[in-house]
């Protein structure tokens, strides 16, 4: 201990100063990545409780929740149209989980020619230019009477979930080793007891994770919900459209902050129940 | 609760276009326990998945007690199969993994808690019952996936390389539960292995199979003993071999031994001493032997009795109780276990007694 004493300290004061700098780097980028996350949602909170705010003034000049109260309000619209949104987001779930399933077990499994092409196919509509799409949509829903109905914007929802539904559901259905399966026949189940009593509760935490991302998807959805469900469907993103058209910022900004409700809920809830292995499989 | 009898006729099976199993015949008998041994890619695996239904042959058929189930689905075979990697399912306990087959039959909750618990206290699981199963070690998995076959009384009890997951002392005393309790239940059962001591301790008969071809069925010391060709031979460990010249009239082999021709007993029946003799006429022949049945002598010692070959030691080695040697035969590097001690260059000879000779035709 009493040789190399000083030695020891040097080395400690480098080690020190090494840290610090390392330290410094690795918060310096924290701050950047949290201010480019939380710079814009920051933003979005001012605007949802300033009552007087205009240039050059870099902050609001008056703050109050007159605009909340407007929100909220029976002409406000807004818990209609959120009750619209969320029973919107449940069926177009219900729906993409109906197709999910069956088609994300059949991909994992293999027994389908050209699984790939299969998988492409639900990433298609996603290719061409959203507008063009749904404007299309549009025009063949009409056809059937579909247009400015419930059912028509959880359709055209449920195509945009689809493609995530069905890659998650693949992957969670790849994770369950087949001869679990296997052994639950071998023991007397038929092919869809074993489905049900093994493969799909050890597949759920993907399926729900797909069945979260689905209602997310369809909370924040617009083009579709304008071009199939406008006027007669209001859904929260409509409402935010129409206000900020406005030039309402308080209310685009408030919408938005009930809109970020679900997203954060999401956020814990794929954190609790998706498990890695299952994250790896996602496209494989 | 009895065994049931499984017959297998001329069974084929295929994997796309490659063939794996090329007719197979076969008879179980009841409560008989029947090891299925061979190499990866003989087919043995893809034989049992036929027997259990979870496979489909291209042909053949298979019989259970008379009855034709080659098209009969796994569920409905009354068979239960213990995997390799045992299967078990995660999101259950013990005690629903192993109920289940009953729970599935309709059994009630009841009756259900009664046999597991009766099962548990068989395999020494009962303190786990309640535990899911990602929390056991390898031996306690084994112990359940067993338990949950056994828990629905099969006639026919499945096992697919049960065992090779395991640590080896596991294995050992595992090897002697499953054979007593199959053999305490007189229930049929079907193991496929790669292991020959597992097969030779644990079946009544070994069936071994080559390249989707049953090449020998019989009692461990038949095959052991009387293999019925040269890959049955290599596989029982008789897997030195070298070529020479002989032949067999009556009660008597002669095998070209260096400079002299050597006279030997020819073997008639199991365990009489003599040369395996397993090839045609008088020409060459081709001779396997075990490591462990041969012994060295140094070149100038007399012996009596023993077939000899004289070598050089190339190499010793010491795996532990006897001694290994390499020794350079001609062109045959052959391969001997003895106690004594010699060094690499010892001029020696192989003494090989009659009954550790198996004489099989040229290749």
């Amino acid at each position: 201990m009493t040789f190399g004493n000083a030695n020891e300290m040097k080395l400690r004061n480098t080690h020190i100063v090494t840290t610090w700098v390392s330290n410094f780097v690795r918060y310096g980028i924290l701050a950047l990545l949290a201010f480019a996350i939380f710079g814009p949602i920051a933003n979005m909170l001012l605007w949802a409780v300033a009552e007087v705010w205009y240039y050059p003034h870099k902050l609001p000049l008056e703050y109050g929740f007159s605009f909340w109260e407007r929100v909220f309000r029976e002409e406000g619209n807004a818990t209609e149209s959120l009750m619209t949104s969320v029973a919107i987001a449940v069926l177009t779930v219900i729906v993409s989980l109906i197709v999910a399933i069956p088609a994300g077990y059949s991909l994992a499994r293999g027994r389908l020619p050209w699984r790939y092409l299969l998988l492409l196919i639900f990433l298609l509509p996603q290719a061409f230019p959203a507008v063009a799409v749904h404007m299309n949509i549009a025009r063949i829903f009409y056809g059937f009477g579909l247009t400015g109905t419930i059912p028509g914007v959880v359709l055209v929802h449920a195509l945009q979930g689809l493609v995530f539904a069905v890659w998650i559901a693949t992957a969670a259905f790849s994770a369950v080793d087949p001869e679990l399966e296997i052994a639950a026949r071998s023991m007397g189940a038929s092919k869809m007891r074993a489905f049900v009593d093994v493969t799909l509760p050890l597949a759920l935490p993907g399926v729900l994770a797909s069945a979260i991302f689905v209602f997310l998807i369809s909370l924040d959805e617009f083009t579709g919900t304008f071009f199939v469900g406008a006027p007669d469907v209001v859904t929260v993103p409509m409402l935010l459209f129409t206000s900020s058209m406005e030039g309402n910022y308080q209310i685009a900004s408030i919408s938005s902050l009930i809109l970020l409700v679900p997203s954060i809920l999401f956020m814990f809830i794929i954190e609790r129940f998706l498990k890695a292995d299952v994250l790896s499989k996602v496209g494989a | 609760m009895l065994g049931a009898r499984i017959n297998i006729e001329n069974l084929q099976a295929s994997y796309g276009s490659v063939q794996v199993l090329h007719g197979i015949n076969l008879d179980i008998a009841a409560g008989e326990f029947v090891a299925l041994l061979g190499s990866s890619g003989c087919g043995k695996t893809t034989l049992l998945r036929s027997v259990s239904g979870l496979f489909m042959p291209s042909g053949g058929k298979i019989f259970l007690d008379g009855t034709d189930i080659t098209t009969r689905p796994p569920e409905k075979r009354n068979m239960a199969m213990v995997f390799q990697s045992y299967a078990l399912w995660p999101h259950m306990t013990v005690r629903q993994n192993i109920g289940y087959g009953l729970k599935l039959r309709g059994k009630s909750a009841k009756d259900v808690n009664q046999k597991v618990d009766e099962l548990a206290a068989m395999l020494g699981l009962t303190e786990f019952v309640d535990r899911k199963t990602p929390q056991l070690s390898g031996g306690q998995r084994q112990r359940v996936a067993l338990g949950r076959a056994l828990a629905i009384d099969p006639p026919v009890l499945l096992l697919d390389e049960p065992l090779s997951n395991l640590d080896a002392r596991i294995r050992l005393s595992m090897r002697h539960e499953i054979r007593m309790l199959q053999q305490r239940l007189g229930i049929t059962a079907i193991h496929v292995t790669h292991d020959r001591e597992e097969a030779m301790v644990m079946a009544d008969r070994i069936v071994i199979l080559d390249k989707g071809h049953v090449a020998q069925v019989g009692a461990p010391e038949e095959v052991y003993e009387r293999p019925a060709n040269s890959f049955v031979a290599a596989f029982m460990g008789a897997e030195n071999q070298f070529r020479t010249r002989g032949g067999a009239n009556g009660e008597a082999v002669t095998l070209q031994s260096d400079a002299e021709e050597c006279r030997l007993p020819k073997s008639k029946e199991l365990g009489d001493g003599g040369v395996h003799w397993n090839a045609s006429g008088n020409a060459d022949v081709s001779i396997r032997f075990r490591s462990e049945e041969a012994t060295l002598v140094p070149q100038n010692e007399q012996t009596d009795g023993f077939y000899r070959i004289n070598g050089t030691i190339r190499q010793a080695s010491y795996p532990g109780g006897v001694r290994r040697y390499a020794v350079q035969t001609g062109e045959d590097m052959l391969i001997v276990d003895e106690l004594k001690t010699f060094s690499e260059g010892d001029q020696v000879s192989i003494c090989l007694k009659p009954n550790a000779i198996h004489v099989f035709e040229e290749e």
